[in-house]
């Protein structure tokens, strides 16, 4: 009845959805696979629910579980992510099970299989935990208080692998029964370069020279949840282009700025405007960048709450974070606040005097609490004695 | 808040709980997570607080719209909960529904929750032997406040037999040739077209029968069983639901001296079992001089899956009460 009525009220439109275009579009499978024989012997997968936004989260894992020469393959849930995932890592076995079911299917061919790893809470990971008879880890995708990181769903997985005691403390801070949860510190693997290239002093780094980092978070799905620094910024470059403090600024927005607010859209193209004149050398990068490529290559940040400020803490130089003052920030709390280790404003005005104060006057007197940070947060000393590939390699 | 999220069967795990949730008198909220079961159930219900919920987003409108909430009742695992159980202020228990404490398949899922409402202890030992390690989850025995009037029924006057079976039709002469003797009136609750119904009956007048044989609706079952005498079933239709209702249980095997109940192999000490016209009426013979041999068998069996004491004192909404 629906198609002609269509036909009566829009003979085009009608041609258009109904005889061309079906033909056009190519179903998805509903099962893929890439490289996999049911008679190999895998023994650890990395499942992931997300769409092609989850490539990210298997960025920082796959190279680890390939540094631990193991039986591995990937499974994804969704059909995009699994052609992605072929694209970038022709060398491992790829699996894509849309539904309940066909994640069925491939467990019955998974049969030596031991561990099965998250980087992140989606609903049908629960497809994958009806399977008994194998350990379920959760590996997460970048250390992060916000209240997403320790919630009572994470008591389905058996254990969860933590960079360091400040995520078990945020858990034991929510107030809730997570006895049956193995927490076990891992460190950040994918911060290991990072760190080891933070051992030379942040202002002996790239021969004296200052390099300046932004990184933003985006506007939030609600108002009280945005903790985007974006709107005030502009002062601050306007001033930084003016008084010519660093030798370079690298500003990497967050994939979803401008989701909500549509203005914050005309920003990347206001900032590279301002430093098309003047001595700075500033960029602008593309939002799906590797932050830890400009981490490496930066000693001095500026970031907003979000995963990135314990990125920034990998490499070891002052770090300025925005707190909002009229948002109420949900975060789950730890021993240490972000005070206690970086520099926190919420005008202007606050971080153009901590800069000069700390940057100009060279009194970074956070950098102590700054390394205490590193192994409480981060898990230094198993992030360089690369207990995350031991851990793999014992199970 | 009774969560529900599975398109399928809200609008029947709703419907399942509701009689007992408006009963306790607190005010409650239903969420729901598809517009088809939103529409049925605001349609049908237009009294109550129902709210649907697509996104993760969504239903953190709707936990902020709710200041004062702090219980979850989730009627289902389904991957969707976990847009709620991420609120670590609230307090998640899973209570189920009708046939989930024998159909479910218990996996670390589960752990999730707080505490988990079993209608008896079968229910929870079944649960731990699925996952041994379950540390912080409550159990907690409610009964199920829908077998409350089954429970409290009278055990005298009754007679006639009601007959649920699917399909095999012989079950029906078998139980027509076995009942001779005994001329029970004979109910039968099978959804069979007309024509397959009329012709039945022609069939069992020619055979002279002086029983009266009636056809119904399954759902009509309940009505039924209250004044019936025996239950006569197969396996396609034999759930621990069956044992609520206090009377002996016949189950037809096909196959002599083979039965399979997978998800509760061990009500089968509970059951009649029969094969032929023979066999079902040596058995209707011992019941009709009163020798119930299996009725504590049965009683206890029920007990384990539904809790007599715990239903009929109405635990079920005192927990609620607690947890407000």
């Amino acid at each position: 009845m629906k198609k002609l009525r269509l036909l009566v009220t829009d003979p085009k439109l009608f041609i258009k959805k109904v005889l061309i275009k079906p033909h056009l579009i190519k179903p998805n499978p509903i099962k893929a696979h890439y490289q996999f024989n049911p008679f190999e012997r895998y023994t650890h997968m990395i499942h992931t629910g997300e769409n092609v936004t989850g490539l990210s989260h298997l960025d920082l894992w796959i190279p680890q579980f390939l540094l631990a020469d193991i039986d591995m393959i990937v499974m994804t849930r969704n059909h995009e992510l699994f052609e992605a995932v072929k694209a970038k890592y022709p060398q491992i076995s790829i699996l894509y099970a849309k539904g309940a079911g066909e994640v069925r299917y491939y467990m019955e061919r998974l049969i030596e299989l031991k561990a099965c790893f998250y980087p992140s809470n989606t609903g049908n990971n629960l497809h994958l935990l009806m399977q008994n008879q194998i350990q379920h880890i959760f590996i997460g995708h970048g250390d992060s208080d916000k209240t997403a990181s320790a919630h009572k769903y994470f008591r389905v997985y058996d254990e969860n692998w933590v960079a360091g005691e400040a995520h078990i403390d945020r858990f034991r801070n929510e107030g809730f029964d997570f006895s049956g949860l193995k927490q076990v510190k891992v460190g950040r693997p994918s911060l290991e370069d990072t760190l080891k290239h933070s051992e030379t002093p942040w202002i002996e780094r790239f021969e004296g020279e200052l390099r300046l980092l932004y990184l933003s978070t985006w506007e939030g799905f609600f108002k009280e949840q945005n903790y985007t620094s974006a709107y005030m910024m502009r002062d601050f470059f306007e001033e930084m282009h003016e008084k010519n403090i660093f030798d370079r600024i690298d500003v990497k927005l967050h994939p979803w700025i401008g989701r909500r607010d549509e203005s914050l859209l005309l920003f990347p193209k206001w900032l590279t405007e301002l430093f098309q004149s003047g001595d700075t050398q500033a960029t602008v990068h593309d939002k799906g960048i590797p932050v830890e490529t400009l981490i490496k290559g930066s000693n001095v940040f500026i970031c907003d709450i979000s995963a990135v400020i314990s990125e920034s803490l990998a490499a070891d130089g002052p770090i300025f974070v925005y707190i909002p003052k009229d948002t109420k920030i949900r975060l789950t709390q730890s021993k240490m606040m972000y005070g206690d280790y970086a520099y926190t404003f919420s005008t202007t005005d606050e971080l153009v005097e901590k800069i000069e104060e700390v940057i100009l006057k060279h009194n970074d007197y956070l950098a102590d609490k700054r390394k205490e940070a590193m192994e409480y947060i981060l898990g230094r000393d198993e992030t360089l004695q690369e207990e995350f590939i031991k851990k793999l390699k014992e199970l | 808040m009774l969560h529900s999220a599975d398109p399928k069967l809200t609008v029947d795990h709703v419907t399942f709980w509701l009689e007992h949730l408006v009963d306790m008198g607190e005010p409650f909220s239903i969420l729901v997570r598809d517009m088809g079961s939103f529409k049925k159930l605001t349609s049908r219900f237009p009294r109550l607080q129902i709210c649907y919920a697509e996104a993760p987003v969504d239903v953190e409108s709707v936990v902020n719209a709710h200041e004062s909430l702090n219980v979850v009742l989730y009627t289902s695992n389904m991957p969707k909960n976990i847009h709620l159980l991420r609120f670590n202020h609230l307090r998640h228990i899973f209570i189920g529904t009708k046939n989930s404490d024998w159909l479910s398949s218990f996996n670390k899922s589960y752990r999730a929750y707080d505490e988990f409402w079993a209608g008896g202890e079968f229910v929870i030992d079944r649960f731990k032997e699925a996952i041994p390690h379950t540390a912080h989850l409550k159990f907690h025995i409610v009964g199920k406040p829908q077998l409350q009037e089954i429970f409290k029924k009278e055990q005298n006057s009754r007679k006639g037999l009601v007959l649920l079976f699917d399909s095999d039709e012989s079950i029906l002469y078998k139980v027509y040739g076995a009942n001779r003797f005994f001329s029970e009136d004979i109910h039968i609750l099978n959804k069979i077209n007309k024509s397959t119904e009329n012709k039945l009956k022609d069939i069992l007048k020619v055979q002279s029968s002086r029983n009266n044989i009636s056809f119904y609706e399954k759902n009509m079952i309940e009505g039924l069983v209250k004044t019936a005498s025996y239950l006569i079933t197969d396996i396609k239709n034999l759930t621990p639901y069956l044992l609520a209702y206090g009377i002996p249980i016949l189950l037809y095997q096909p196959e002599k001296h083979k039965i399979d109940l997978p998800h509760y192999p061990e009500i089968e000490s509970s059951l009649y079992l029969w094969h032929d016209a023979e066999e079902l009426e040596a058995v209707l013979g011992k019941l009709a001089e009163g020798d119930d041999e299996l009725k504590m068998i049965r009683e206890e069996m029920a007990d384990r899956f539904f809790n007599f004491k715990f239903t009929l004192n109405n635990e079920f909404a005192k927990r609620i009460l607690i947890n407000r």
